[in-house]
């Protein structure tokens, strides 16, 4: 790996937070995201999700509820929310101010212990997520003048 | 810009900004409508019943690995409507161009002076200098009876060296060439 990216070391701590998680609650999926929505890891079964859609609408759902929160006097944003389906249900927990665990399960485990493994996930993660913050908007010696011609070129092709 | 270093991935957050019913929407729609269904991802909107935007619409596009690196290009709406000024500045975080559609229409012309200036005040509030952001102009609707002439249009909300197109987003007319010169509006700042 180029100079100017974070320790491989780091990403295996988040992809081994996010195994336990999924393991230990018995959960369907679990991502980690930043607050406005762009996934950093996932992991757990292929469930025919949708990641970077289901990353970027949760992080929409924390923050109008922050909002909400405002209003009702609340002095900090809700520190996480549930919704419950009739197959599968999301919990969603803040990391710190800057990230999103988002845990999605079905009738194989309960929110109880989803509620319980998210929390010392969450614990785990704030240490890493100090650690990454200083790179997620770093851009890299890859990310260059090249770089951005060759994006350019290559939209033309994206296009039918 | 976000870079995903354990996916490899370098995203880009393109933000559609405008008054109510100028066609943000439908812009996305028709992108996401011609990009390579290999390319994209679900287009998500989160709508009223009166299918008005109410939080955003969001599609992704990915390109092929560059130098390692795969690009992907997040595409977000925000409500027009003003009384969504909150989600407005939440979808504007961490945007890297926006594109402001605006509805050629005479009789709209003061609500796009108003939605402008209020992307400027929310680019402000984000710590972000409104003159230095990267911005397109799209003037849409060209095809409806009573619109301003591009002059008017030009004089009341483009700034200098901001790209400017003329569209009918309903007909796909410079659509892709708005996208195109906003993403390379960031990419050429590289």
């Amino acid at each position: 790996m180029e100079t100017g990216s974070p320790p491989e070391a780091l990403f295996v701590r988040i992809d081994d937070c996010l195994e336990r998680l999924l393991d230990r609650s018995r959960a369907v999926c679990v991502l980690l995201a930043d607050i406005s929505g762009q996934l950093i890891g996932e992991t757990g079964k292929d469930a025919g999700l949708d990641t970077p859609a289901l990353a970027a609408v949760t992080a929409g759902n924390m923050a109008a509820t922050a909002e909400v929160a405002r209003q009702m006097g609340e002095v900090a944003p809700f520190s996480y929310l549930f919704h419950e389906g009739q197959k599968r249900s999301i919990y969603i927990s803040a990391v710190g101010e800057t990230m999103l665990l988002v845990i999605i399960f079905d009738e194989l485990s309960q929110v109880g212990l989803v509620r319980i493994f998210a929390r010392l996930a969450v614990n785990e993660l704030l240490d890493v997520a100090a650690e990454l913050e200083p790179w997620l908007e770093q851009a890299s010696s890859v990310v260059d003048r090249e770089f951005g011609e060759a994006v350019a070129e290559g939209l033309d092709e994206a296009f039918i | 810009m976000f870079i995903n270093w354990k996916l490899r991935e370098v995203n880009l957050k393109i933000v559609y900004y405008g008054p109510a019913l100028s066609g943000k929407t439908t812009n996305i729609e028709y992108i996401h409508a011609r990009t390579n269904p290999k390319l994209r991802g679900e287009l998500i909107s989160l709508k009223t019943r009166g299918d008005r935007t109410l939080y955003f619409d969001f599609m992704q596009l990915e390109l092929g690995r560059i130098k390692g690196l795969k690009p992907k290009f997040n595409l977000y709406t925000v409500p027009g409507q003003p009384c969504y000024v909150a989600s407005r500045r939440l979808v504007l975080q961490g945007a890297d161009s926006v594109v402001y559609v605006a509805d050629s229409q005479l009789n709209r012309l003061k609500a796009n002076i108003v939605t402008l200036r209020s992307l400027d005040d929310n680019l402000r509030a984000l710590g972000l200098s409104p003159m230095d952001f990267p911005l397109v102009l799209q003037y849409n609707k060209r095809d409806l009876p009573g619109i301003a002439p591009i002059a008017l249009l030009r004089m009341q909300l483009a700034r200098d060296g901001v790209p400017q197109f003329q569209s009918v987003a309903t007909e796909g007319v410079g659509v892709l060439e708005t996208l195109k010169a906003a993403i390379n509006m960031v990419v050429s700042r590289l």
